[in-house]
């Protein structure tokens, strides 16, 4: 599955990896302590020793599990937690106080505000062990669920929610950094009437096939299931006429394709090319798919089996 | 000074004080920088007590406190405990004269200096 670069934004693990711990904590020698009392629990270990920092070590590095100290120089604990939980980015960390206070009030505001966990210092070294662990363990679990229900069940291509979501993300991304993107809409010809003539199981095996040959693009686009037979790939740094050549490919392989218990039959899919350069500076996302929608529309009125890059004036 | 904590016999001893952790090859590295940075840290608070400098002292008792019995040295951390909460309760507590005040934490301060000074790195010959 291809997830492309913003995935553990969406809480979804982009490949395999240790977890990451984040210390946020002023004290060099509590830094040092963790990182030589959790070295043996195969997890990659940060330290930041401010809140501000802290803040935006998260940001980038996407730790699973943050370690939070109350009393911070400048922006406290508290203040650190709420920041993370109203960024979209950060939200979803999990985040464990470590600290010395005694105050009951202090440590339910900290589960109020979100935390998961608070462990007292100085606390036990197996203990706090034990709630990384745990609080990692949930971590994953959580992703998971997260990212079963943006799969679509039949062909495990993200589903449209997912498609809406990234694409938003990615167009913004793109905005902010004056990059190239493009978005693939493409739909498989005359689809019905596969299903009809040849039934429903044989209409899910091709539409499973379309889908295998859009995962097995570039790592880093993302192919995703915009509804019955179409379906969308969101292309990051990538010009219309990579794009193009992307599509292209995908329609040879598709047409290229034999089926097993149909040898004869030829089936072949249209494709919509549309890049961010197309828009106005007040475009957004949801104009990227109208122009798509439109050279889609223009490959099918064009008699199928097509790339096109050019919308209809109506979608336009 | 009554009903406050007074020193304890034990904090007062001139014993020197070695990491509970000092049998254990793997924690060498981790108590010989403790030691080490221990030294600044003396330094540090001495300074802030003689410039009475309350906020930079209760961070460094904090530190101390949240940070001590980690690397095994328990007595520092209970110390740099006693300290702490002094300060926060001569902020809270306006009734309190200024010298008696002012005596008081001198006194927490030279507790937790003294039991910082009796640490002492691991021998280099583990048993």
């Amino acid at each position: 599955m291809n997830v492309g670069a913003l995935g553990s934004s969406f809480g979804i693990d982009p490949s395999p990896r240790a977890p990451r711990v984040l210390s946020i904590d002023d004290s060099e020698l509590m830094h040092r302590l963790l990182r030589a009392r959790l070295q043996l629990e195969q997890v990659e270990i940060h330290c930041a020793s401010g809140g501000e920092e802290g803040l935006k070590m998260a940001g980038e590095m996407q730790p699973d599990v943050i370690l939070l100290d109350i009393e911070l120089d400048g922006m406290d604990g508290f203040e650190v937690l709420q920041r993370l939980k109203e960024n979209p980015r950060t939200h979803d960390i999990a985040v464990i106080f470590i600290s010395a206070t005694n105050d009951t009030m202090d440590r339910v505001r900290c589960l109020d505000l979100g935390a998961v966990d608070f462990v007292h210092k100085p606390f036990e070294i197996a203990e706090l062990k034990a709630r990384v662990r745990s609080a990692i363990r949930i971590q994953q679990l959580l992703r998971m669920l997260s990212q079963r229900a943006q799969l679509d069940g039949l062909t495990a291509l993200w589903n449209r929610a997912y498609f809406d979501q990234r694409l938003m993300a990615e167009f913004g991304e793109a905005r902010r950094h004056t990059r190239r993107m493009s978005l693939v809409l493409c739909d498989i010809d005359h689809f019905k009437t596969v299903n009809d003539r040849y039934g429903h199981p044989f209409g899910d095996e091709v539409l499973a096939h379309f889908s295998s040959i859009l995962m097995g693009g570039r790592v880093s686009d993302i192919p995703c299931r915009y509804g019955g037979e179409e379906f969308g790939v969101i292309l990051p740094n990538t010009s219309i006429a990579e794009a193009t050549e992307v599509a292209e490919r995908f329609r040879a392989a598709f047409e290229e394709h034999r089926w097993r218990r149909h040898p004869d039959l030829v089936l072949t899919a249209s494709f919509g090319v549309a890049d961010i350069g197309m828009l106005n500076i007040n475009g957004k996302s949801a104009d990227l798919v109208a122009h798509a929608d439109g050279a889609l529309y223009n490959a099918k009125r064009a008699g199928r089996n097509r790339v096109s890059s050019i919308a209809t004036p109506m979608a336009a | 000074m009554e009903g406050r904590d007074r020193p304890t016999d034990s904090t007062r001893a001139k014993a020197s004080l070695r990491s509970s952790f000092s049998s254990d090859p793997e924690m060498r590295e981790l108590v010989d920088f403790f030691i080490d940075d221990l030294a600044r840290r003396v330094a540090a608070i001495s300074s802030a007590l003689d410039a009475l400098d309350r906020r930079r002292l209760r961070v460094l008792a904090h530190q101390l406190y949240g940070s001590a019995e980690g690397y095994g040295f328990r007595p520092i951390g209970e110390a740099a405990r006693i300290l702490e909460e002094e300060i926060c309760a001569n902020q809270l507590d306006d009734g309190l004269a200024e010298e008696v005040a002012l005596s008081v934490l001198r006194e927490k301060t030279e507790d937790l200096l003294t039991v910082c000074r009796r640490a002492i790195p691991t021998p280099d010959e583990l048993p």
